[in-house]
C-alpha cells in the first residue's frame, strides 16, 4: 500500500493523469518514483492481498490492503478470505487508459443495440459494478533473422500440358514480432480475451506495483508453452504474407508448408506482462454473464443473454407487417402449407442441434486453451480423453466430409426411390411425401445429434425440444401418404406443426441463454459444485 | 398426281367437317352471349346437374361476361390431369380471349378453375386456388349445383372488386408469420451478440513489427509437366424451352 508523504492518505493510480494520486489531499506521485523509494529491493517478487471466493475459488490479488466485497468472476457476493502472499512480478504493464466512467459509457453504447437483454444488465448498480482487474498476458518475441531458402514456381500452359519451373528462393530476411500475446490467466477465457484483442503493446510500460494501485489482478496460471503453437502459426502466416508480397516474389507461387519448414518455430523470448480490463459479472439462475472492456482501447465484448418476454413482445410486433405481405403475395394450398410447415419444423431442429453442439464445445471448454491446460494440469486428465475431446481438425474435416457424402447420397438415392414407388404405391401427389420424407429424415438426424451431444455435458441441460419437430414432421408425412379430400386435416397438421416449431423456437432461445451465459466458475482451490446449473 | 389431289379435298372436307361439328357443339352449349361477344357456356356432360339448375347458374353466371368468357364444364371422361384438360378445352373454345373456366372432373375426383387473358389478372392462381378451397365441400357432399353457383359468385365477387372469405389463408399466414418473425430476430440476435474476433491484421496493429528482406535470388531448379487436357470447346447450347404457355393458369381442389 501506498501512503502519501504530505497526509498518510492511500495513493491509487490515477488513470486520467497516469500518476499516483493520494485519495485525499489529490498529491500526485510518479508510479516509478515511488517504487523507487519504497520497494528500493530489485526483487522478483512482491508483496500482496489474495483475495479467495469461498464460492467459486476464483482468486484476484492486489496490492492494495482494501478489502474486496464480492467476486469478479461468478458475481456472488460472498465471503472473500484474504491472505498475504508473494506473487512473480511481470515485466511489463499497460496502464488502465480508459476510466471506468469511460468504460460505463462505451458498456452503454453496446449495450443500446442489445434490445431483447434482460434489463438487470442495463441496471446501473450492475453497471457500476465494473472493476479495474489487470489480466496477465504472456508477451512473445518472434525472431525471423535468417536467410531465407524457399520453394518457388512459375506455370505456364501449352497445348493439353501446364509446364512448371521450380526455383529456390534466397534472400536476407530480416522478420522481427515483438509482443504477440495471449491470456495466461485459465478463469479469463479465451473466447473472451481474443475478442477484447489487441492491446497495443507500443504502449507497454516496465512494471512497477504501483500501477497496480487500486485496482486487481488476475493469477497468471496458464503455462507459457500452452500457446506457442499458435504464435508460430500468425508470425509464419505474417512473414509468408510478406514473402508473397515482395516486388521480387510476386510472380512465384510460394506455398505457406514451404514457408513454414524454412522458418519453423521462431520464438525468441517470453515475457510476463498485465493488460488492462474493465470486469463486469452477473449471475443469474446459476449462470454466470461476463461484459468486458479493453482498459486501453476500450473495445466491449460482453455475453448478451436474451430477456424471453422482451423477446416474445418483438416477435409479435415484427410479425404483424410480415403477416400483411405474406397476405400480398401468398397463397399456399393445404398441401403446400403442410409441406412449407414440414421444411420449416426441420430447419428449426437443425438450428436446434447446432446450438446444442456450441453449448457442448462452450461449457466442456474446447475453445479455450487456457482453461484445458489448467484443467489438464490440475484434474490429471488421462491422455485418452484429451485426445478424444481435443480431435483434430483434419480428423473432424475427413468426418463431416464423408458423413456429408453419405447423407447426399443417401438423400438421392431416397428421392429417386421414393419418387416411383409412392406415386405407385400410394397413387397420390408425391411431391408432397418427399418433401416431408426427406424433412423428417433431418429431424430425425438433428434430434440424435442433439442428443448425442447434450450428454456430453454433465449437467442439466438437455437437448430434447427439436423431438417436437420430429414429430410434427412425422404427422406431416402420414398426411401426406394419406392425401385427404377435406382440408382440416392438412390445416390440423399444419397448426400442430408449427405449435411443435413455436415450442421448440422457444427452448431455442433458452439455449441461445445458455451458451450466451457460463458455467459458474469452479477453479477447484476450494470444493464447490463443478457442475452447478 | 390426280388420286393424290383426290386425296387432299377428301381430307380438307373431312376437316371442315370435323370443325364444322365442333363449332355446331360449342354453339349448341353457348347459353348467353352479351354485347361485347362474351358467352357463357355450359356443357354438363358428366349430368350432374338438371335443366333447371342449369337456366339458374347461366344467371349466377351471366354478370361475369362484362369481364370475360365464362364457361362451366363437368366430365367424366379424362384420361389426363384435370390442369391440363381444363387449359385445353378452354383455348378450344376461347383460346386466348380473356375468360375463365370452372371444370368438375368426376374422372380424377377434382375441382379446377382455369382463367386467361384480362381475367387471369384478377382470378390469379391464388384466388383460383382459395375459391376451390371454398366450395370443396360441397362437391363432396354431391350438391354440385351449389358448388358450381357458389363458384362463380365467389368469381364475380372479386372480378368486381369484391372480398371474398380466406379465412384459413389469414389463419395460415398468422402463423406463419409469428414462425417467421422468431426466427429472423433469432438470427438477428445472433449477429447482434456475436462480437468480431479482430483478423490477424488487425492483431498485427497490436504488436511491434519490423519487415525487410533483401533481394530475391531465384535459381532454376529443374522444370516439370502436367498432362491437363483442355475442356473441348463450349458445351451443347441450351435450346430454347418450349413455346410457354404465356398468359392463362388456375388452381383447384379435389373433392
Amino acid at each position: 500500500m501506498y501512503q502519501c508523504s504530505n497526509c498518510n492518505g492511500n495513493l491509487v493510480f490515477d488513470i486520467a493523469s497516469q500518476n499516483l494520486q493520494c485519495a485525499y489531499c489529490s498529491t500526485q506521485y510518479d508510479p516509478y518514483e515511488m517504487d523507487q523509494t519504497i520497494h528500493a529491493n530489485e526483487m522478483d517478487t512482491m508483496d500482496v492481498t489474495v483475495y479467495t471466493c469461498s464460492q467459486c475459488g476464483g482468486e484476484l490479488y492486489t496490492t492494495d490492503t482494501s478489502m474486496t466485497s464480492f467476486c469478479s468472476f461468478c458475481g456472488t457476493e460472498a465471503l472473500l478470505y484474504s491472505r498475504a502472499s508473494k506473487e512473480q512480478k511481470p515485466e511489463y504493464i499497460i496502464p488502465f487508459k480508459k476510466t471506468k466512467e469511460d468504460c460505463k459509457q462505451l458498456y452503454k453504447k453496446m449495450m443500446r443495440m442489445a434490445i431483447f437483454a434482460p434489463k438487470e444488465l442495463k441496471d446501473e448498480k450492475c453497471i457500476d459494478s465494473f472493476r479495474g482487474i489487470y489480466m496477465p498476458y504472456w508477451m512473445y518475441d518472434v525472431n525471423h533473422e535468417k536467410p531465407m531458402d524457399v520453394a518457388g514456381e512459375t506455370s505456364h500452359r501449352s497445348g493439353d500440358y501446364i509446364y512448371t519451373s521450380h526455383y529456390r528462393l534466397t534472400a536476407d530476411l530480416d522478420v522481427h514480432y515483438n509482443g504477440i500475446s495471449y491470456d495466461g490467466s485459465s478463469s479469463f477465457s479465451d473466447n473472451i480475451s481474443e475478442k477484447i484483442a489487441p492491446f497495443q503493446v507500443a504502449h507497454l510500460k516496465p512494471f512497477t506495483p504501483a500501477y497496480m494501485s487500486g485496482f486487481y489482478a488476475d493469477t497468471a496460471d496458464v503455462d507459457e508453452s500452452v500457446y506457442c503453437e499458435d504464435v508460430t502459426r500468425f508470425a509464419n502466416d505474417k512473414t509468408g504474407e510478406f514473402i508473397r508480397k515482395h516486388p521480387d516474389c510476386k510472380k512465384y507461387e510460394i506455398s505457406q508448408e514451404s514457408i513454414d519448414m524454412d522458418l519453423g518455430n521462431a520464438i525468441e523470448r517470453t515475457h510476463r506482462a498485465m493488460f488492462p480490463v474493465w470486469f463486469m459479472s452477473y449471475q443469474k439462475d446459476g449462470r454466470v454473464t461476463y461484459a468486458t472492456v479493453n482498459g486501453q482501447t476500450g473495445k466491449v465484448v460482453a455475453d448478451l443473454p436474451v430477456d424471453l418476454g422482451k423477446y416474445l413482445i418483438g416477435t409479435f410486433a415484427l410479425a404483424l407487417p410480415i403477416f400483411i405481405l405474406l397476405n400480398m403475395f401468398l397463397t399456399v394450398t393445404p398441401g403446400v402449407l403442410l409441406s412449407v410447415v414440414s421444411g420449416i419444423a426441420a430447419f428449426v431442429s437443425v438450428l436446434y442441434a447446432i446450438e446444442i453442439g456450441k453449448i457442448v464445445k462452450r461449457d466442456n471448454y474446447e475453445d479455450d486453451k487456457g482453461k484445458q491446460s489448467k484443467i489438464k494440469q490440475d484434474m490429471n486428465v488421462e491422455q485418452k480423453k484429451v485426445k478424444g475431446a481435443t480431435m483434430s481438425k483434419e480428423v473432424k474435416t475427413v468426418l463431416i466430409v464423408v458423413g456429408a457424402t453419405i447423407l447426399i447420397s443417401f438423400v438421392s438415392q431416397f428421392l429417386i426411390i421414393s419418387e416411383v414407388l409412392v406415386a405407385e404405391i400410394f397413387g397420390v401427389s408425391s411431391l408432397s411425401v418427399i418433401v416431408c420424407g426427406v424433412t423428417l429424415i433431418i429431424s430425425i438426424a438433428a434430434l440424435v445429434f442433439s442428443n448425442i451431444s447434450a450428454k456430453k455435458l454433465n449437467a442439466t441441460i438437455k437437448g430434447r425440444s427439436s423431438v417436437f419437430c420430429m414429430i410434427a414432421t412425422l404427422i406431416a408425412l402420414l398426411i401426406a401418404i394419406l392425401n385427404p379430400v377435406h382440408d382440416a386435416f392438412y390445416y390440423i397438421g399444419a397448426m400442430a406443426g408449427l405449435a411443435a416449431v413455436f415450442a421448440t423456437l422457444l427452448d431455442l432461445i433458452k439455449k441461445y441463454n445458455v451458451l450466451a451465459t457460463r458455467r459458474l466458475p469452479q477453479f477447484d482451490y476450494t470444493g464447490g459444485d463443478n457442475n452447478a446449473y | 398426281m390426280r388420286i393424290k389431289n383426290v386425296k387432299i379435298l377428301l381430307a380438307c372436307i373431312v376437316v371442315s367437317l370435323v370443325l364444322f361439328c365442333g363449332k355446331l357443339t360449342v354453339c349448341a352449349n353457348v347459353v348467353y352471349q352479351n354485347d361485347n361477344g362474351f358467352q357463357v357456356y355450359i356443357s354438363d356432360e358428366a349430368d350432374l346437374l338438371t335443366e333447371q339448375e342449369e337456366a339458374d347458374l347461366q344467371k349466377v353466371m351471366q354478370p361475369i361476361t362484362e369481364f370475360g368468357n365464362v364457361a362451366f364444364k363437368t366430365t367424366s371422361n379424362n384420361a389426363s390431369s384435370t390442369e391440363y384438360f381444363s387449359e385445353t378445352y378452354y383455348k378450344g373454345l376461347w383460346g386466348r380471349e380473356s375468360g375463365t373456366i370452372f371444370v368438375i372432373d368426376m374422372a380424377n375426383r377434382y375441382l379446377y378453375i382455369y382463367s386467361d387473358g384480362a381475367v387471369y389478372r384478377t382470378i390469379t392462381e391464388a384466388y383460383a386456388n382459395t375459391i376451390t378451397d371454398n366450395v370443396y365441400t360441397y362437391a363432396t357432399d354431391q350438391q354440385y349445383y351449389l358448388c358450381a353457383s357458389k363458384t362463380f359468385e365467389q368469381i364475380g365477387t372479386v372480378l368486381e372488386g369484391g372480398k371474398i372469405a380466406q379465412p384459413m389463408k389469414y389463419a395460415s399466414n398468422a402463423f406463419l408469420a409469428v414462425i417467421l418473425s422468431f426466427i429472423i430476430l433469432y438470427f438477428w440476435v445472433k449477429i447482434v451478440s456475436v462480437a468480431k474476433k479482430p483478423s490477424k491484421s488487425e492483431l498485427l496493429l497490436g504488436v511491434q513489427f519490423l519487415q525487410s528482406m533483401g533481394a530475391v535470388h531465384a535459381q532454376f531448379t529443374h522444370e516439370t509437366k502436367t498432362y491437363s487436357p483442355q475442356s473441348s470447346g463450349s458445351s451443347g447450347g441450351g435450346g430454347s424451352s418450349g413455346g410457354g404457355g404465356g398468359g392463362g393458369g388456375g388452381g383447384g381442389h379435389s373433392f
